[in-house]
């Protein structure tokens, strides 16, 4: 069924080459994780979120981050009610199924930890009372990695709370054309999407990744690439176990939005950039060799030996 | 006595504080090196000293092969020594080729496993390129020549690492071994010498040299006999031989820390010799057998026969899973399509493009099931089975 909602998404015309992004997202909400995307403005990010929440029947909101919003902006307050003379709790638009939060490294850092730390607990806590957060719930966050002024950016520890990272931009040059020729349509058949699956099937789904076998050479697959990480001689600091949880969990999810009860080296491959590339530090000196996180990943899947026999 | 020669290089390079101390206790032939205060400053990690010495022990016993010196090197590169102590040691490694006994190919897994942690990237990419070849038996003498001479213009000029390069010139020799190329020996030895004389410390390498002059003055014959006739009868003392010299009671070259070679035992070395060259006979015919077992093998696949289950070391692995191993087996040797170790299996399958295809897809799905899913039904292994037929026989 997930399937159905891939393709439906692809085949709509509203996201264009954007289907690898799209299927990491999916993987971490079913894998009930969140994902940061980083990428230059106008790349369809909101698009992409509301797109997905249309089709999943589930509650979509976006909150613009600036450096004035306050923890209370986002997680809601108790209000004097008039009527009822008395404080009633008024939910923030984190009480949602989709939380798109755009350039969250232009909030405060005391608006990120609260919102992050929601993202943790899944819940939040106003006046000394505890509020679940609706299941599924998954928070897009979205940084543009060029403004390095008025901004304040992610220390390592916040981003290790991301369940994967996500590099996105520009189409192709036949992608931007095709873009252009459809831009007219693309509201148009953003209102027309119809829901696929139910709320229900989406809670379901996420149960049922849990289920997904992972046989034993596939655990020593993910924890060699992890190690591996951290003897790269660019790397200053490499995946955590955390890291490496994120990986396996990534990989169920993804084996099973291709339809598997089962995990292969290949789903630990397709996943391992969008659990890594946040989570590894480079030296100062390789940094400025223009040295990315992706291409250390790459390397490291390169040199990786998968499961034999 | 290749095998003694070499043996002596190696404590002596490893025992320098020791045999400095005995400066006038030496060996006739030996003065210069060990009254040199060369020696004092030689040290070498004592985990690389066991590395070496195991090889050494495998040399004597002549059942060194170039598998074991590749394993000795990844154990080498794979300790947290020194870089010098590093360099150092697979210096001394590289110096056993002429005691491996040729004609026994090295496995990819090994050679992978010695080239996996190069550091350059560029270099790195140059080693895999060559080595995805030699596991597609593809490589040639002209790859290797011109790997080398990279090593020694390009590589050697960027400054890049040590080790790397030492690491590039022993895969390319194990490489050469393992096609038959007789001549790259000599071209690795001169690289070795570019590279080492230009980048490191010449404290070693004038060791290195001067035992190796010395141990090229004696003769094999002279020695035995002069040892057998005019020594060992007056001696009463352990130590090595050297023709010319002095009629003298010779002494230990080495004698705190290893054992002491009793000359006296050369009388019964005859017995030992025949032994080894009886082990050598039993090794060549080991492996003739081997390749037979193989053609029988394959014969057997081709026949649809169980007896592969036996004759391969994919004995014991379930069918559908083992299927797939000899089918990757059978691509490799009759296309030359290697899969790379970090290849997965639908990697590897993008790249086969034979008439075939369509079983060898077949039994990458069945093993997938098998290994993956750990799907247990009787069915897979059937299917398997009809995908191999087809592969290999053509769809009889």
């Amino acid at each position: 069924m997930l399937g159905n909602v891939l393709e439906t998404l692809i085949s709509s015309g509203i996201l264009i080459e954007k289907e690898r992004e799209v299927k990491i997202i999916i993987a971490c909400l079913l894998a009930r994780g969140h994902v940061l995307l980083e990428g230059v403005p106008g790349v369809a990010k909101t698009t992409m979120a509301k797109a997905i929440s249309k089709v999943l029947s589930l509650n979509f909101k976006r909150i613009q981050m600036t450096p004035d919003l306050l923890p209370m902006d986002i997680i809601g307050a108790y209000i004097y009610d008039q009527k009822s003379g008395e404080f009633v709790f008024r939910e923030g638009p984190i009480f949602t199924n989709i939380l798109l939060a755009d350039e969250i490294n232009r909030a405060s850092p005391r608006t990120q930890s609260a919102l992050l730390e929601a993202m943790q607990e899944r819940q939040v806590t106003v006046e000394g009372r505890t509020f679940r957060l609706e299941e599924p719930f998954i928070v897009i966050a979205t940084q543009n990695p060029v403004e390095m002024e008025g901004v304040f950016p992610l220390p390592e520890a916040q981003l290790d709370r991301f369940l994967a990272k996500i590099e996105t931009g520009y189409t192709s040059t036949n992608g931007f054309k095709e873009m252009l020729k459809r831009i007219d349509r693309i509201d148009e058949s953003l209102e027309n999407l119809k829901p696929i699956l139910s709320r229900e099937d989406v809670l379901k789904a996420v149960a049922e990744v849990n289920n997904v076998k992972v046989e034993d050479s596939v655990y020593d697959y993910i924890v060699a690439i992890v190690e591996e990480t951290r003897k790269h001689p660019a790397v200053k600091l490499g995946g955590s176990p955390r890291a490496g949880i994120a990986i396996l969990r990534l990989s169920k999810a993804w084996a099973y939005i291709h339809g598997r009860n089962y995990v292969i080296p290949d789903d630990v491959k397709a996943v391992a950039h969008g659990a890594l590339i946040h989570r590894i530090i480079l030296k100062p000196e390789y940094e400025v060799e223009g040295i990315s996180t992706a291409s250390v990943v790459d390397e490291v899947l390169r040199k990786t030996p998968v499961p034999k026999p | 006595m290749k095998t003694v020669a070499l043996v002596a290089l190696l404590i002596l390079f490893l025992t320098p504080t020791v045999a400095s101390s005995e400066n006038d206790r030496h060996t006739p032939g030996f003065p210069a090196i060990l009254a040199n205060e060369l020696f004092d400053d030689l040290v070498l990690d004592s985990r690389l000293l066991n590395i070496l010495r195991g090889v050494a022990e495998s040399a004597i016993a002549g059942k060194l092969t170039d598998e074991e010196l590749a394993n000795a090197m990844i154990r080498v590169l794979n300790s947290d020594a020194s870089e010098k102590d590093i360099v150092a040691s697979l210096n001394v490694l590289s110096k056993f080729h002429s005691l491996s006994k040729v004609g026994n190919p090295i496995s990819p897994d090994t050679l992978y496993e010695l080239i996996r942690n190069t550091k350059d990237e560029k270099l790195f990419n140059d080693l895999r390129a060559l080595f995805e070849k030699y596991a597609a038996g593809l490589a040639t003498s002209q790859d290797i020549e011109s790997l080398i001479n990279k090593i020694k213009t390009d590589y050697a000029s960027a400054g890049t690492n040590l080790v790397d390069l030492l690491v590039a010139t022993e895969t390319s020799q194990l490489i050469g071994r393992s096609i038959g190329y007789s001549d790259v020996g000599s071209l690795v030895n001169q690289a070795t010498e570019i590279l080492l004389r230009g980048k490191f410390s010449n404290l070693e390498l004038e060791a290195i040299d001067e035992v190796t002059k010395f141990l090229e003055t004696l003769n094999p014959i002279s020695t035995a006999t002069e040892g057998l006739d005019l020594f060992i009868p007056n001696l009463g003392d352990v130590g090595w031989v050297t023709p010319g010299a002095p009629s003298i009671g010779l002494l230990p070259v080495f004698s705190v820390g290893f054992p002491r070679v009793d000359l006296s035992l050369i009388a019964y070395v005859a017995i030992p010799v025949a032994i080894v060259l009886l082990c050598i006979f039993l090794v060549k015919v080991i492996r003739i057998s081997g390749k037979l077992s193989k053609a029988l093998s394959r014969l057997a696949y081709l026949r649809g026969s169980p007896v592969p289950n036996m004759l391969t070391n994919l004995a014991g692995l379930r069918i559908a899973i083992r299927n797939y191993w000899v089918a990757v087996k059978f691509l490799e040797s009759r296309y030359g399509i290697a899969r790379c170790p970090w290849e997965t299996h639908w990697e590897y399958l993008s790249r086969i493009s034979i008439d075939r295809k369509k079983a060898f897809e077949g039994l990458t799905q069945t093993y997938e099931l098998a290994k993956y899913a750990q799907d247990e039904s009787k069915d897979l292994d059937e299917k398997s089975e009809s995908y191999l037929k087809e592969l290999i026989g053509g769809g009889q």
